[in-house]
């Protein structure tokens, strides 16, 4: 991965005023990220938790309150930070009078992209979308997914640097999922970098490099998915059917999970007293251990650990 | 606009048969009233379409990706009214097309005076088309309705508050009317349909200098427009 910096996050905060006596509700407080060249970045979070927020302030559709952001090295309010960028929004809207090639011409128009090749990378990109055939479909015809399919279309239009996608998996059927994961691979082959949030962890563990989870508004955690699930949660610990009756109930007492029958034994042990209390009871022959594995925490594991976290 | 452009044509033909009962002002009146209905219409759509224009983006969420290109917000703003503006003064000179050949049907050739008098009128329309917008980009479509309205009632009188402040010197109110008479749009200066059902001769004065009045207006309250449109969070 390169390490030049595509989106920097410094400080960021915003600060909405909501009802008649304008009351302050703090969607984004104090992020700092940085997103570099070339990678997935997933940005999880619960709904409410400040994703689409951050978007929109990275994309300059709200003004922050404190703090900056950039794209490219370029000051995110000025125009000119988004020629490299393509942008999809969480349900998209767009002018349903219009149809999918007037749609990808008019987004192409706004990039300055020349008549010619406008209308040809109109055409191959509907067919990678799989909307061959609806070219000239008003797209108030369209189905959710199919908008979000022309969505993703006119993102790519300007064969953008940095693709940044809010939600980009919700409304479509598992078949346009797996198109869009491949579509998101195959762009990040190409040495493009995509930044997307959501709250599908399953999809974010498939094809993320890295990972930010944000929640109240707080970034809590960031890193490579190597470096989040690092974290033991325990030890699943196989062994022999366990004879003796009194080992059997110092085992109830420790904070374990235990599964036996007369064929085998397994233990979940979840912290490392009672893993070496039952280490030292192997070692004195009470027991006859079969295999131990560390147990670490899955994505949604870590996940709804930083959400427990807060609310401590 | 297609309807408004019918009902522009059904006024004209109403015109027409009020004017039947004229005893030979035949001409003046279809004149006055075609040039009335004609501006008024378009007031009308460039109100009730323009307050709605950018609103309507930004709460159908049309305008994210828009402006998640290299677009900046005043180009956004600028382009709206540019676009819109056209679209309405097309309308209206449509309908003011309209107005020649429907007069010429009665042996009433165009003039001079008729032909400059529905240009001025046009930048009535461009005025209202600008203020609808500014308020369009930071209130909704009711108070953007209420104050656009306001304006132009206001501003089609603001000749007679300037004769009330040079006739009442002393009244207390001067400064707030003085205010008000700077603020507003000076809509009667294009008002020249008395002129054209006249055939009283306009000079260039007459339409240089409010031709100017109305670019510098349309141009402030377009800057104003940008202004608020320019920090306000659009989701």
């Amino acid at each position: 991965m390169d390490n030049q910096v595509v989106i920097q996050i410094d400080d960021l905060t915003k600060i909405y005023r909501v009802g008649v006596l304008r009351r302050s509700v703090e969607a984004v407080k104090g992020l700092d990220l940085n997103v570099f060249a070339g990678e997935v970045f997933a940005f999880l979070g619960q709904n409410g938790a400040g994703k689409t927020t951050t978007i929109k302030l990275l994309l300059g559709h709200a003004r922050p309150t404190s703090g900056c952001t950039s794209l490219f090295g370029i000051d995110s309010r000025k125009p000119q930070s988004r020629y490299k960028v393509g942008y999809l929004p969480d349900l998209p809207h767009f002018y349903n009078f219009l149809s999918s090639l007037e749609l990808l011409d008019y987004a192409g128009r706004l990039f300055g992209i020349n008549k010619s090749y406008r209308i040809d990378r109109s055409r191959k990109l509907i067919k990678q979308v799989g909307l061959e055939g609806r070219e000239n479909d008003p797209l108030r015809g369209f189905s959710r997914g199919m908008l979000q399919r022309i969505g993703l279309a006119q993102a790519l239009i300007n064969d953008p640097e940095l693709l940044i996608i809010d939600e980009p998996l919700v409304g479509l059927d598992p078949a346009g999922r797996a198109e869009l994961r491949h579509i998101i691979l195959n762009l990040k082959e190409r040495g493009k970098t995509i930044f997307f949030s959501s709250h599908i962890l399953d999809d974010a563990q498939r094809i993320a490099d890295r990972v930010g989870i944000i929640n109240k508004g707080k970034l809590d955690s960031v890193g490579t998915l190597n470096e989040l699930l690092t974290t033991k949660s325990g030890w699943d610990i196989r062994l022999a059917p366990i004879a003796n009756r009194d080992i059997l109930r110092q085992i109830a007492n420790l904070e374990t999970t235990i599964f036996h029958d007369s064929n085998s034994c397994s233990i979940k042990v979840e912290n490392e007293r009672d893993f070496k209390t039952i280490l030292g009871w192997a070692s004195q022959g009470l027991i006859h251990l079969k295999s131990i594995e560390d147990r670490r925490l899955s994505l949604e594991d870590v996940f709804l650990q930083e959400l427990s976290k807060s609310t401590e | 606009m297609l309807h408004m452009l019918g009902f522009a044509v059904a006024m004209l033909i109403l015109a027409w048969v009020v004017s039947i009962w004229s005893l030979g002002e035949q001409g003046k009146i279809i004149t006055d009233l075609g040039l009335t209905i004609t501006v008024l219409i378009g007031v009308i759509i460039a109100l009730f379409a323009g307050i709605v224009l950018v609103w309507n983006e930004v709460e159908h969420h049309t305008i994210l990706t828009t402006l998640a290109k290299p677009i900046a917000r005043w180009e956004f703003v600028v382009g709206k009214y540019l676009g819109f503006s056209t679209a309405v003064i097309a309308v209206y000179y449509g309908m003011s097309l309209f107005l020649i050949v429907f007069l010429t049907f009665f042996n009433i050739m165009p003039t001079w005076e008729l032909v400059w008098a529905i240009y001025l009128s046009s930048w009535e329309i461009l005025i209202i088309a600008a203020v609808a917008i500014m308020f369009s980009a930071f209130a909704s479509p009711s108070y953007s309705a209420m104050f656009s309205i306001s304006l132009f009632i206001i501003g089609r009188f603001s000749w007679d508050i300037r004769v009330f402040i040079e006739n009442n010197p002393k009244t207390i109110m001067r400064p707030v009317l003085e205010i008000v008479y700077t603020i507003i749009p000076h809509l009667s200066y294009f008002n020249k349909r008395y002129a054209a059902t006249h055939a009283i001769e306009i000079n260039w004065e007459q339409i240089f200098f409010p031709t100017l009045y109305g670019i510098v207006y349309c141009g402030l309250v377009l800057i104003i427009a940008v202004m608020a449109f320019k920090n306000r969070d659009l989701a």
